[in-house]
């Protein structure tokens, strides 16, 4: 379908009705007194004056900063202990409980436990990431190493390989599919986590900025976070996808290939 | 199905290029051998679990202590009393409808638009961006306005809710609708079957999987939109008193809510992968779990 289509008509397709949607709240909120909705016109104004460039640096970067520290611990923590529990069975098993219960926690109900340990500051907001982002990649990773071949274990063990090139050659490159299903999904919480930390939290980045916008009833300010982080949700998925991409670019030729596709 | 598979595993188990990694098939034959086995992984858990329970308890009297960490053996002390009372019980309720309302009219908004994206590729290209940018946007971000707009009570919590959790329903619903698979609209055009059977027999069964993987992760969703919605906007439920209490330093208290949330969670999941198991037992990632 796509080789049929030129970029330009895709293009044209994907995009109308957004530009309609964007048109349709420029124009009904053109003249608009209500409180809550101001002008569109009014909040992109003030778009540019607060994000560009200063908004940027003094609220998003310490939030993408924050998000980036967390979800890394996550995505080590994650991928270590979940070939540790992959591999090893009886502590799988053991543990599997726990972990589970763990996992289906709702992130803001560990949240306040967070808080008491850790206080309002940077550690608690980066601790919150990291331990919300932390489940969906283990349990991701026990089920990518658990997903090798039996045959590939064989060869492996008939060569007696070791430990580390095993890992490297053998559940590293099974695994990685799973794992970045499992970190795709941890960033959407991740994100989430941010913003919910720092409307708790301390002073400082975008989840902070729109509540205090809101609670000082400036509504202009608050739809212009919104905004903004409403593009930066959208630029971390598109980021993580083009990572995800090129990771795995190896993984998609081979699957073609077994299917006998191109 | 699962004799099949034990066996293979047992004859690969034979050869001798594994001799050191034995699969556990061969005990399985013996009752007797599966029956200490499980054993072993039930004192396992056990065990686990104890020495867990253990590190929190040391935890709570020395580390934590300065914090207010309650020991797991005061925690079952306040919960006790705790549960007796009505004022918990409406707060586990309010959090469950409103999660469960907002779930109920995420499905209803999600799946008739999912599916209708998936059927007409024409839509599907239109809404492309739409959706994307819709379901990257983190749900607590519009918390502000709709605060604003109702006040800290269940509406605010229901449209939050669905803001967040309708995605993953809308992008599942889409995917099941396109995955139909050209072989078996083949086969239903070569048997010449019925529009109800058609429904039935083929495009239901192979929506399925899809729907309920977008219903499981929204579903998870919604309970965690709901407290975060009541901790942060001060609605009424299990949120807005884990927020309460940790404010006055009521550690005890904020603890059993804790895992009143942890444990909501966790009943969540158990009745998503156990209504999964009921309706998908045909199909092969769950026929699997079943060796």
């Amino acid at each position: 379908m796509s080789t049929s289509m030129s970029m330009v008509r895709r293009v044209l397709w994907e995009l109308w009705l957004p530009v309609l949607l964007v048109a349709i709240w420029w124009f009904a909120s053109a003249n608009s007194t209500n409180f809550y909705f101001p002008p569109l016109a009014d909040i992109m104004d003030e778009f540019v004056d607060i994000w560009f460039f200063e908004g940027i640096r003094t609220e998003i970067w310490p939030s993408v900063q924050r998000l980036a520290l967390g979800f890394g611990i996550a995505v080590v923590a994650g991928v270590v202990l979940g070939m540790l529990l992959g591999v090893v069975d009886w502590l799988d098993n053991a543990v599997r409980p726990i972990v589970e219960f763990l996992r289906a926690t709702p992130g803001v109900a560990i949240l306040p436990v967070m808080v008491l340990l850790l206080g309002l500051g940077t550690s608690m907001k980066v601790g919150i990431i990291a331990l919300v982002a932390t489940w969906p990649i283990l349990l991701n990773t026990i089920d990518g190493v658990r997903s090798v071949e039996p045959v590939l274990r064989q060869v492996a063990a008939s060569h007696r390989l070791k430990l580390s090139h095993r890992i490297r050659f053998i559940i590293l490159p099974n695994a990685a599919p799973q794992i970045f299903a499992g970190a795709r999904t941890a960033l959407a919480i991740s994100v989430v986590a941010m913003v919910i930390s720092e409307m708790v939290g301390t002073p400082g980045g975008i989840g902070y900025f729109i509540l205090d916008a809101q609670r000082s009833f400036n509504t202009v300010a608050m739809w212009t976070g919104i905004i903004a982080l409403g593009i930066l949700g959208y630029l971390l998925n598109k980021l993580f996808a083009l990572v995800e991409g090129r990771a795995l670019s190896w993984h998609r030729g081979m699957t073609a290939h077994n299917n006998g596709g191109k | 199905m699962g004799a099949v598979i034990d066996r293979t595993s047992a004859d690969a188990g034979a050869t001798p290029a594994s001799a050191d990694a034995v699969p556990v098939a061969p005990t399985r034959r013996r009752p007797r051998a599966a029956r200490r086995a499980r054993a072993v992984s039930l004192v396992q858990k056990v065990v686990a679990l104890l020495v867990a329970l253990l590190i929190w308890h040391v935890f709570a009297r020395t580390g934590g202590s300065a914090a207010g960490v309650p020991t797991p053996a005061e925690l079952v002390e306040t919960g006790s009393d705790m549960v007796t009372t009505g004022d918990y019980w409406s707060a586990v309720g309010n959090t469950l409808s409103s999660a469960l309302i907002g779930f109920a009219l995420s499905v209803l908004i999600g799946v008739p638009i999912g599916l209708l994206n998936g059927s007409f590729p024409a839509m599907e290209r239109s809404t492309r961006f739409v959706i994307d940018f819709g379901r990257t946007i983190p749900g607590v971000a519009i918390l502000p306005v709709v605060l604003l707009l109702f006040g800290s009570n269940r509406s605010m919590v229901l449209i939050l809710v669905m803001f967040s959790a309708v995605w993953p329903i809308l992008v599942q619903a889409t995917y099941a609708a396109q995955q139909l698979s050209p072989q078996m609209r083949q086969v239903a055009t070569s048997f010449r079957l019925s529009r109800t059977s058609r429904i039935r027999d083929i495009y239901f069964p192979s929506a399925l999987p899809f729907l309920m993987t977008g219903l499981r992760i929204s579903a998870t969703i919604s309970l965690l939109i709901t407290i975060s919605s009541e901790f942060l906007g001060g609605a009424p439920g299990l949120g807005q008193r884990l927020y309460s209490t940790l404010t006055v330093n009521d550690n005890d208290r904020m603890f059993v809510y804790v895992v009143t949330a942890a444990l909501l969670g966790v009943a969540l999941n158990w009745v998503l992968v156990a209504a999964q198991r009921r309706v998908l037992w045909w199909h092969p990632s769950e026929r699997e779990k079943n060796r």
